[in-house]
């Protein structure tokens, strides 16, 4: 486990670390000179039936071709994927959150605050001096200026006369300010710990269940070698197995990298046979993941209808008044409830021929992808408008309070809507636009999306959701994150404890992200934009929840103008309204860049 | 060779694959080692630095080294054994054992640890 302090991030050097990872790499390629070479020169070479020609003979020239292939693998599999990219991908996560560092520990110094507390909950406070200099009347120049006032020259002076009757305030804005400065430490360290245990996990579960090695020749070859062989047959299932279970301990790109190590056989076999291992998975390309999820989604109706058929006939033979028959008719009602949701999802995302369907919007109709879904807890649905995997601008939407998979329409939609006013705002490019309810929201305001074990649960699933979108796109995509009411408190979270890939985030009428500044969320603070209409409830919601209100002044970042719907309206839900063209706009020329 | 199966053999070629393929183990070794000592010396900071990497890199470069390297290395090495017997007589895969290297191809490659194979008590 991490235990990173922040003088130690600041102090590694990350070239090293990327060095290696470079030497790594061109150890691979020394070491494929020699499978090289002894396919060449052994095999079809000293070695070839021109020499050597009997059954022993093509036994042997099979074992050096098995232990060759054994070795291309291992070098692919473990020395490139897991250990050279791991060292890429931390040394990249350590180097960003160095970079924080440069920044935000000269401001704390500059501002006579002081880290203190353990490493794992940095506390930033006003230092001794900054105390007295506030109690003395003697209040620094940054001070003042923050809260409009001269700093005094003289004692009992107007000014210090005015410094005392603002002195709350001269606290409150210096505790206020260590409070931000606090959160963005605390954000950093949380995101350089994580990046930290991930990478070593990835080294680690690499060495738990590692793949067989040919057997050597000598006694029990013959059975051995048959052993093997089968277990080779099954390595690839094993692996993708382990990726789809979460035991590999890889990242999204190192899932990439192995998705596109394997034959196009491979591939189509698992997604044909196993697509339970391909549907969820964060890293493998949109096109299999969806093909692989509408497979899963025709098998569990099917399911669904069969449970229903046997939860029917059981019912039949019990006591209506029983206690028993109450049970079994609410297990049959959650089992419909269940096959409705899902059927659903399918007639939205597929036409009656069974192709995939296109969505509504201007010209080319772009057509559904489904990368996710599940009716555990109030559902899951993750649905793109557009192939992000070609996409130059991705947008993902994370809906928020009471979102369901009853209610998907309603949320795809709202893609539906981004993804036109991305075309409209950047006709030339191509767009894609993800509504990611991949995660289980809260299903009452009071008191669950006051709780923010909700926003925790979803953050590791959005951070690989984004890291996968970056594994299987274009190098220089667009992406931006969009979040509304609680799904800004998921992403929030997710930015600042485990890190997201985004360029732009917007919060559109959120109660709060868990953090008091836009800069703890390690995107560019000029990317991030908050909006919340005049008549949005939403904007009650006090600090203490879900911390400050990222359209407030304070937080930092950007704001921009939501129009409100009818004075009667639910302003909370009118943002893709017609009525909010402004705001429409605004999000979709931050959503292609233009903003 | 006079052996069941064996239609043709050319020992010199063989011997020349025997060569080729001890030659590929000893640099697959030698360089094994040279990337787990960068490895090492990558990982000492990051360990004093108390993150969770630098032991883990120190392990995986470890056990690349011992176990995958090594294991690619050590196929290598028993396979161009077996073909050095070969070049010399005779045997079956399941029949061949590092005491039949020594005691037939032993003086030819003296540098092998099984070289010696023959005089190892458990032989």
């Amino acid at each position: 486990m991490s235990e990173l302090t922040w003088e130690h991030l600041r102090d590694l050097d990350c070239g090293a670390i990327r060095t290696l990872g470079d030497t790594w790499k061109a150890y691979v390629e020394q070491q494929l000179a020699h499978t090289e070479r002894l396919r060449t020169e052994v095999i079809e070479g000293h070695l070839s039936a021109e020499h050597f020609e009997s059954d022993t003979a093509t036994q042997v020239r099979e074992q050096i071709g098995m232990t060759a292939d054994r070795y291309e693998d291992d070098l692919s599999d473990y020395a490139s994927t897991r250990i050279a990219t791991t060292l890429f991908e931390v040394a990249d996560a350590f180097e960003k959150e160095q970079n924080e560092l440069k920044e935000l520990v000269p401001l704390i110094e500059q501002h006579d605050f002081e880290i203190e507390g353990p490493r794992s909950e940095y506390d930033v406070n006003l230092s001794g001096d900054l105390h007295q200099a506030i109690l003395t009347l003697n209040p620094p120049q940054w001070l003042c200026d923050m809260c409009g006032v001269q700093k005094p020259d003289g004692f009992w002076d107007l000014d210090t006369i005015k410094v005392l009757f603002n002195g709350v305030d001269l606290y409150g804005t210096a505790i206020g300010l260590a409070g931000q400065y606090q959160d963005w430490l605390r954000a950093v360290m949380s995101r350089a710990h994580d990046a930290d245990d991930e990478a070593a996990a990835a080294l680690s579960e690499m060495r738990e269940n590692p793949t067989e090695l040919p057997p050597r020749l000598g006694a029990t070859y013959d059975d051995l070698v048959d052993d093997y062989k089968e277990g080779v047959t099954e390595e690839v299932a094993g692996e993708a197995k382990a990726i789809a279970e979460g035991t590999s301990g890889m990242s999204p790109e190192q899932v990439n990298q192995w998705w596109e190590g394997l034959s196009e056989s491979e591939r189509q076999a698992l997604i044909e046979e196993h697509p339970e291992w391909v549907g969820p998975v964060d890293g493998i390309p949109t096109e299999s993941r969806d093909t692989a999820n509408r497979t899963l989604l025709d098998n569990d109706i099917d399911r669904l209808g069969t449970q229903i058929a046997a939860k029917e006939q059981a019912l039949q033979g019990m006591d209506p008044e029983s206690e028993e028959y109450e049970q079994a008719k609410e297990e049959l009602d959650g089992l419909k409830g269940d096959r409705d949701d899902l059927a659903n999802l399918q007639d939205r995302i597929t036409n009656d021929d069974g192709t995939p369907a296109l969505a509504e919007g201007p010209e080319p109709k772009q057509p559904y992808y489904l990368l996710g879904f599940g009716t555990q807890d109030s559902g899951r649905a993750i649905v793109s408008v557009g192939n992000p995997d070609t996409a130059d601008n991705v947008n993902t939407l994370v809906p928020g309070t009471t979102s369901n998979l009853t209610d998907v329409d309603g949320l795809i939609n709202r893609a539906e809507t981004m993804q036109s006013d991305a075309q409209l705002a950047a006709p030339g490019a191509s767009n894609a636009t993800v509504m990611w309810l991949g995660y289980d929201a809260p299903d009452t305001i009071v008191p669950e999306a006051m709780q923010e074990r909700w926003a925790d649960g979803a953050s590791n699933d959005l951070e690989r959701f984004t890291k996968g979108l970056d594994a299987t796109g274009q190098p220089n995509t667009n992406h931006t994150l969009t979040g509304h009411s609680y799904g800004t408190t998921v992403i929030g979270h997710a930015a600042s404890q485990d890190g997201v890939n985004a360029d732009n985030i917007v919060f559109v009428a959120s109660p709060g992200v868990g953090t008091d500044t836009a800069s703890a969320l390690g995107v560019d603070e000029d990317n991030v934009w908050s909006t919340t209409n005049s008549l949005d409830p939403i904007q009650l919601s006090p600090d203490f929840l879900h911390g400050a209100n990222p359209a407030g002044e304070d937080f930092g970042g950007n704001t921009f103008h939501s129009d409100t719907g009818a004075w009667n309206a639910n302003n909370h839900s009118t943002y893709w309204d017609d009525t909010n063209m402004a705001g429409r706009e605004t999000l979709a020329d931050i959503a292609t860049g233009q903003r | 060779m006079a052996g069941a199966d064996v239609f043709a053999m050319d020992p010199d070629e063989v011997r020349k694959s025997v060569e080729i393929l001890f030659e590929i183990e000893s640099e697959v070794d030698e360089q094994a080692s040279a990337i787990a000592t960068s490895n090492a010396e990558t990982a000492g900071p990051l360990k004093e630095a108390e993150t969770a990497l630098g032991p883990a890199l120190e392990a995986a470069g470890e056990w690349w080294q011992g176990e995958r390297a090594f294991g690619f290395g050590s196929l290598l090495g028993n396979t161009g054994e077996y073909l050095a017997v070969c070049a010399e007589e005779a045997v079956e895969v399941d029949d061949y054992n590092a005491g039949t290297f020594a005691s037939v191809a032993g003086d030819l490659y003296p540098e092998r640890a099984n070289a010696n194979a023959d005089a190892r008590p458990d032989w």
